[in-house]
């Protein structure tokens, strides 16, 4: 199946959006965004259950607490629970929505952000892209057609990676269309 | 003497004890909550979306719960 870019589309819950209404820092005038790619959210469901999980617990909990605790207590411990699991959740979404992967008509931007803490943004421009690989592999990968896109720049430049993103080879595929039309003009 | 030992009997050192966790459990907390805000800040600067102002509103709802949490400790 090939991919239609020319049409603005969300797929695979934006994990995978042809050209969509964002912009970047560090914009060109005439850098027009074709395509974002996130982590499939399939890759994201262990963070889902653990939320879960972690509510259940919470009930279970509530049944061994030491009966000298006031129900004022008990009931600001639930409620710093929650918040904690809130944040435990929030985080992971952040983490998700900012690990984003935006393909240009110019450059290749990888946007990381792990931890809340650490970010990095790695700029590439199209012509000093040398090699594109798209892997995946495994049961679930190949069932959600899901995998790793690994962009090698020149020299000593920074690599770009692009981590368990839906349909890697239409988006290696991408690159490599983008690229040669680069160097045709 | 005999004071301390009521003291301790009657459960205020854990109603203490509980009162100080808590206080900096909280103000940890809001600490968090603040540089979760800022660093969606700017990572909605770098990332602009339309969804931009619900990423910073849901970020800035934590920071009102963590100072709600820190008051409700406080008056424990």
């Amino acid at each position: 199946m090939v991919m239609d870019m020319s049409t603005s589309s969300h797929q695979v819950l934006h994990a995978f959006c042809v050209r969509p209404e964002i912009s970047f820092e560090a914009q060109g005038d005439n850098e027009e965004v074709i395509l974002v790619v996130r982590a499939h959210p399939i890759t994201q469901l262990y963070w889902i259950i653990n939320g879960f999980l972690f509510l259940i617990m919470l009930l279970g909990i509530n049944y061994f607490i030491p009966h000298f605790l006031q129900s004022a207590q008990i009931l600001f411990l639930n409620a710093m629970i929650i918040s904690g699991i809130f944040t435990y959740l929030w985080i992971n979404i952040l983490s998700w929505y900012f690990n984003v992967g935006i393909i240009t008509n110019q450059r290749v931007i990888d946007v990381d952000l792990s931890s809340i803490i650490y970010r990095e943004v790695t700029y590439t421009n199209l012509g000093k892209i040398e090699d594109v690989t798209s892997k995946g592999g495994g049961f679930i990968a190949s069932y959600f057609n899901y995998g790793n896109v690994f962009i090698q720049t020149a020299g000593t430049e920074v690599n770009i990676e692009f981590i368990d993103i839906p349909h890697p080879a239409d988006v290696a595929k991408l690159v490599n269309q983008l690229m040669n039309q680069g160097s045709e003009q | 003497m005999t004071n301390i030992a009521d003291w301790l009997n009657s459960g205020h050192l854990i109603v203490w004890f509980f009162k100080a966790f808590a206080i900096v459990f909280t103000s940890m907390y809001l600490l968090f909550g603040i540089v979760i805000y800022k660093q969606t800040q700017i990572m909605i600067k770098t990332v602009e979306s339309p969804k931009s102002a619900l990423m910073l509103l849901i970020s800035l709802i934590q920071i009102g719960a963590a100072v709600v949490l820190l008051f409700w400790a406080i008056m424990l």
